[in-house]
């Protein structure tokens, strides 16, 4: 039996891919992923301890959260996509639309 | 269909096409000594992040049931799942329904733009 720790482990490593991947990369589109990254090191911590206390709310919470997920990357490149037809790039460093 | 503009893909294809890479090889730019130093710095912090996880991770004793799977002769969960879905959480599983379909209706207007 795979002691729980290490599901932790894991999802604490791929945070933390995410985390570097978005400290790092000015790229919209790699931003977008690096964050699933992340939502995705929390599902599997959320069904690491459902299943590791008997309770299957984790595991609801997890395809809820998954579905948010989607829901976020598709607003998420809908509006790089937006951006892109304005100004023909998707760094994030040079967009200063919100600003005022 | 003759359409010159680069898509959205393309700007991300764009970074990994060998062209692309070889004249970034050829006028040689030395990587300047504080993109290194930002590099570095940025991996430090996502390495120090890694390390407080997990210090505190092994730290922790965390209380967990003595054994994996609690039936063994029916190791899915997935039946008990849907009807946990279906009983316990089914208000917050309709409002998700309208949440996802309102931002689809969105992304995709968004992203249809004005001109087709």
């Amino acid at each position: 039996m795979i002691p729980l720790n290490w599901y932790l482990a894991l999802s604490a490593i791929v945070f933390s891919i995410g985390l570097y991947g978005l400290m790092t990369h000015k790229n919209g589109i790699r931003m977008l992923m690096c964050v699933e990254l992340m939502l995705n090191s929390a599902n599997i911590n959320h069904v690491a301890f459902s299943s590791y206390n008997d309770d299957m709310t984790g595991q609801v919470f997890a395809l809820f959260s998954i579905a948010l997920a989607a829901a976020e990357a598709a607003i998420g490149f809908a509006i790089l996509m937006s951006i892109y037809r304005m100004r023909d790039m998707i760094d994030v460093d040079k967009l200063n639309i919100l600003r005022w | 269909m003759t359409n010159d503009r680069p898509t959205i893909l393309d700007s991300f294809i764009h970074q990994f096409h060998p062209k692309k890479q070889i004249v970034k090889l050829l006028d040689i730019e030395a990587p300047s000594l504080r993109g290194v130093l930002d590099t570095m710095f940025r991996l430090t912090i996502a390495a120090l992040f890694l390390a407080v996880i997990f210090v505190s991770l092994y730290g922790t004793g965390w209380t967990t049931v003595d054994q994996l799977p609690q039936n063994i002769a029916d190791q899915s969960n997935i039946k008990a799942l849907g009807v946990l879905i279906f009983t316990d959480f089914v208000v917050p599983f309709e409002i998700l329904s309208i949440v996802l379909l309102s931002s689809l209706i969105g992304a995709i207007y968004m992203a249809k733009g004005d001109d087709n």
